[in-house]
C-alpha cells in the first residue's frame, strides 16, 4: 500500500488522468457558465467545476451542449455528466443518476420596475392578458404551465429578461433566483415581485450506469461542502442565503434520501405519453406552420413582384436599389435576420429613443423575415421568367397597337407566370420548411412543438416520424397542387 | 397608302444594314422584296412598322411619319404609324395562352375599345375569311404552321390595316402548307390592301406581284415589274440569286 502511492503518482506524473467531459449551455446565460465581456468563459458552475477537478484530481473539460439537450445528450453518451442548473425532479430521476445537490435554488417572479398591475404568480394569472416568460425546459416553465399561465419560452435568460425591458413582449419572467440576481437585480428597471418560491435542488447529471463516477462525484461534493469552498463560491457569486445551509444538513440526502417532496405534483399527468396526448399539441404546431408559410409567402409574392420589375425596367436608380435588396435579403441567413428583427429592432427603437415600439410578435417578425427573404427569390424567378418570354411576343403586341403596359399585362406577365410556376412552387415548399426557422423568435411552430415534446418524453423516433409524416402531408398535396395549377394555367399546351 | 422611305441609313454597331435606301409603294400595289440574306430586308420592313429606329432618312406612310432618332432612347410602342399598318412575323408570334379568336381580339377590344360582342363579331368574321371560324376556340400549339400563319393575318387585319408588312411569312412552313396563306395573301390584294413583303416565293412574286425590288448590302439594287426583274435583270447579281432561288 505505501509503495502503490509514489506509483501512482508517478503514473499520473508521466500520464495525465483523461479528462471528465462536462456539458453545459453556455447560452442559457449568467451565472452558470457564460461568457463575461471580455469574452472569457466564468460562472458559477465553472468556479465549482474547477474546486471538484482539484478535488477528484482530474481535468474537466467544457462541452458547450444545448440545455434541453442535456438529458438525452447524457443518456446517449456524448459526454461524463451534465451539469447546468438541473433540477432534480421525479421525471429526470426516472432516468439519470442525480449527485448530491450544490445548492438550493427557489424561483423569482421578475416585473418591470413600474409594473403596478401584479406582484404575485397569482396576481399575474389574474391579469388580461399578462405572458410570463421563462426558459425551455425548466423547473419554472413546468410550474407555469402547471399553473396555467400564459408562458413564452426563451432559449437563455437574457432573451427573456432583454424582452421583458425593452421590448415589452411579455409581463413578467419567472425563472430560477441566481438568474434574477444577475440580470434583474443589478438593472434599475426590473424589480423582483414577491419572495422567491418553489425551493428545488440543482445536481449533477450522470448516466445511471456511471454509478462509479457519481460517488467519486458526490464524495468530493461533501468534500467541497465540509472545507467551506462550496460556501465561498456562493458568496462570491451573491449566492449564498439561509436557504444554502442546509445543503450540509446530512439529512437531506441520505442513501434512499432522494427528495421525493419536492415537485411531484407535476409528475402524473406527465406518465402517460400517449398519441392521444401530443397529436393535438402537434396539430397546433402544424396549424401554426401552415399560417407562417402562408403569409410569409404571400409577403414573398407581393414585395416580388415590383422588386422585379424595378429590376427590368426601372430607372438606374431604381434597377440599382432592387439588385441591392436581392443581393442583401439573398446573402444573409434568415436566422440572422429573424434574430435581428426579434431582438435588435427593440433594442434600435429604444437606444435612438423613439417613443415606439418596435417590438414584434414572434409571428409577425417570423412572417417578416422569411417574406423579406424569399421575396430576394420570388423577385429573381419572376424576373428570369419575364425574360424568357421570346422578344417576338412584345413585337407582336407593339406591332398591333398595344402600349407597353397592356401588352406586359395582357401578354408577357401571364406567359412568364407560367414560366415561374414550378420554380416558385419550388420556393414555396422550401419556404414550407424554412419555417421551422422560426422557433429563434419563441415561435412554437411544427419543429419546435416536436422538439420540446421529444425532449421532455425522450420519444424521439416515433414522435419524430409522426411530426415528419405531417409536414409529408402537407408538402406533397402542395407539390400536386401545383402541377394541376400548371396544367390548368397553361390551356394552350392541353 | 402609299410608302415613302427617303435614305434610310441604319446601323448595328459599326455593321450598315440599310445605306440610303429610298422605296415608294402606291396604294393598293404589291411589292415584293427579294435579295440575298443580310441586304437588310426584315430590317427595313422592322424601322417601315416603328420596331426600329432608323439613324437618318425619313419615312412617310400616308399622313404619319417617322424620324431618325436616338436607338438609346427610342420606344417601340410609341409609333403612331401601325394604326394603318399590319406586320405579319415569319415566326407568327401569336399569343400562346389565349385561344385562336382571343388572338385575334385582343387588340380591337384592348386598344380599339370595342365591346366583346363587336370584337368577337370582327374576330369571327375575319377567321371566315382566312378559312378557320371553325378553329376559333382551338389554342395556337393545336394548329399547323399555315394556320397559324393565317390566325396571325386575321389578327393583323383585326386592326383594320391599310398596309400590310409580310417578314417571310412562309419561309418556316412546310411546301405544301405556304399556298394556304399565300391565297389569303392574294385574297387581301384583290380586296385592295397594300401589300409589302419579303419573300423567296418566286412563283408568287410573278403572279401577284405590282412590282419586285432587289435589295443587296442596304440599297435598291433594281426595280420594276416582276418579269423585268425576275427574268431578264439588267444586273447580274439579280441573275445568279434567282437562279439559285429556282435550283
Amino acid at each position: 500500500m505505501i509503495l502503490q502511492i509514489p506509483l501512482m503518482l508517478l503514473l499520473a506524473l508521466a500520464q495525465p488522468p483523461t479528462p471528465l467531459i462536462w456539458a453545459a449551455d453556455e447560452e442559457g446565460g449568467a451565472p452558470y457558465v457564460y461568457r463575461d465581456n471580455k469574452l472569457g468563459q466564468v460562472g458559477f458552475e465553472l468556479d465549482i467545476i474547477n474546486a471538484l477537478a482539484e478535488e477528484l484530481k482530474r481535468p474537466i473539460e467544457f462541452k458547450q451542449y444545448a440545455f434541453d439537450s442535456l438529458i438525452p445528450g447524457l443518456l446517449k453518451g456524448d459526454f461524463d455528466f451534465a451539469m447546468n442548473g438541473l433540477e432534480i425532479n421525479q421525471e429526470r430521476l426516472e432516468k439519470i443518476r442525480f449527485s448530491k445537490p450544490y445548492y438550493i435554488y427557489r424561483q423569482q417572479l421578475v416585473t418591470r420596475a413600474d409594473e403596478k398591475r401584479f406582484n404575485t404568480l397569482l396576481g399575474c394569472k389574474n391579469t388580461l392578458g399578462a405572458i410570463v416568460g421563462t426558459m425551455d425546459g425548466t423547473q419554472a416553465e413546468r410550474l407555469l404551465n402547471q399553473a396555467k399561465i400564459p408562458i413564452r419560452t426563451y432559449s437563455s435568460s437574457t432573451e427573456a429578461y432583454s424582452d421583458l425591458i425593452s421590448a415589452g413582449r411579455i409581463d413578467a419572467v419567472f425563472l430560477d433566483l441566481p438568474m434574477a440576481i444577475s440580470y434583474a437585480l443589478p438593472n434599475k428597471r426590473l424589480q423582483f415581485a414577491g419572495k422567491p418560491t418553489a425551493r428545488g435542488f440543482y445536481a449533477i447529471g450522470f448516466h445511471p450506469k456511471n454509478e462509479t463516477l457519481a460517488k467519486e462525484v458526490d464524495a468530493a461534493i461533501d468534500a467541497l461542502k465540509t472545507n467551506g469552498k462550496l460556501r465561498s463560491i456562493l458568496v462570491k457569486w451573491n449566492l449564498w442565503d439561509e436557504c444554502q445551509e442546509e445543503l450540509s444538513q446530512g439529512f437531506l440526502f441520505e442513501e434512499e434520501g432522494r427528495p421525493n417532496s419536492i415537485t411531484h405534483s407535476i409528475l402524473e399527468e406527465n406518465q402517460a405519453w400517449t398519441i392521444n396526448r401530443y397529436l393535438p399539441l402537434l396539430l397546433e404546431g402544424t396549424l401554426v406552420t401552415i399560417q407562417l408559410t402562408l403569409c410569409s409567402f404571400a409577403l414573398a409574392l407581393v414585395l416580388g413582384l415590383p422588386l422585379s420589375l424595378a429590376r427590368l425596367y426601372g430607372t438606374p436608380w431604381l434597377k440599382s436599389l432592387a439588385l441591392l435588396y436581392v443581393e442583401f435579403f439573398r446573402g444573409i441567413p434568415v436566422l440572422l435576420l429573424l434574430f435581428f428583427l426579434y431582438f435588435g429592432l427593440p433594442a434600435i427603437a429604444e437606444s435612438s429613443g423613439l417613443n415606439i415600439s418596435l417590438a414584434l410578435s414572434p409571428f409577425i417578425a417570423a412572417t417578416l423575415g422569411l417574406g423579406l427573404n424569399y421575396a430576394a427569390y420570388e423577385a429573381e424567378t419572376f424576373r428570369a421568367a419575364i425574360q424568357s418570354v421570346p422578344q417576338g411576343q412584345w413585337e407582336a403586341a407593339a406591332s398591333l397597337g398595344m402600349g407597353k403596359t397592356l401588352t406586359f399585362r395582357r401578354i408577357i406577365f401571364p406567359q412568364a407566370m407560367r414560366i415561374a410556376l414550378p420554380t416558385t412552387t419550388n420556393d414555396l415548399v422550401a419556404l414550407f420548411k424554412d419555417t421551422s426557422i422560426a422557433s429563434v423568435v419563441a415561435l412554437v411552430e411544427l419543429n419546435k412543438q416536436y422538439q420540446i415534446l421529444a425532449k421532455s418524453s425522450l420519444k424521439f423516433v416515433e414522435l419524430g416520424l409522426i411530426t415528419a409524416l405531417l409536414y409529408l402531408a402537407l408538402s406533397v398535396p402542395l407539390g400536386r397542387l401545383a402541377r394541376v395549377l400548371e396544367k390548368k394555367l397553361a390551356p394552350e399546351r392541353r | 397608302m402609299n410608302i415613302k422611305a427617303r435614305e434610310i441609313c441604319k446601323t448595328f454597331g459599326k455593321r450598315p444594314i440599310l445605306d440610303g435606301l429610298t422605296l415608294e409603294v402606291q396604294s393598293g400595289e404589291t411589292v415584293v422584296i427579294i435579295g440575298p440574306s443580310g441586304s437588310g430586308k426584315s430590317t427595313f420592313l422592322r424601322c417601315l412598322n416603328g420596331l426600329q429606329s432608323i439613324d437618318s432618312g425619313t419615312i412617310q406612310v400616308g399622313d404619319h411619319k417617322l424620324e431618325a432618332s436616338n436607338e438609346k432612347r427610342f420606344s417601340p410602342f410609341s409609333s403612331e404609324i401601325r394604326k394603318v399598318q399590319g406586320m405579319i412575323f415569319q415566326d407568327f408570334n401569336l399569343f400562346p395562352h389565349m385561344s385562336v379568336l382571343g388572338n385575334v381580339t385582343e387588340a380591337p377590344a384592348r386598344v380599339l375599345k370595342h365591346n366583346q360582342a363587336e370584337a368577337r363579331n370582327l374576330g369571327l368574321e375575319l377567321l371566315k375569311k382566312v378559312g378557320l371560324e371553325s378553329h376559333a376556340n382551338h389554342y395556337p400549339s393545336q394548329l399547323s404552321g399555315g394556320q397559324k400563319q393565317r390566325v396571325a393575318i386575321a389578327r393583323a387585319l383585326a386592326m383594320k390595316p391599310k398596309v400590310l408588312l409580310c417578314d417571310e411569312v412562309t419561309s418556316s412552313l412546310d411546301p405544301e402548307l405556304k399556298h394556304e396563306v399565300l391565297d389569303v395573301l392574294e385574297k387581301l390584294k384583290n380586296e385592295g390592301m397594300t401589300l409589302l413583303m419579303v419573300t423567296h416565293e418566286i412563283g408568287f412574286a410573278k403572279k401577284a406581284a405590282d412590282k419586285v425590288v432587289f435589295l443587296a448590302e442596304g440599297k435598291v439594287v433594281e426595280e420594276g415589274p416582276p418579269q423585268q426583274i425576275l427574268e431578264s435583270p439588267e444586273n447580274s447579281r439579280i441573275r445568279t440569286f434567282i437562279s439559285k432561288l429556282m435550283s
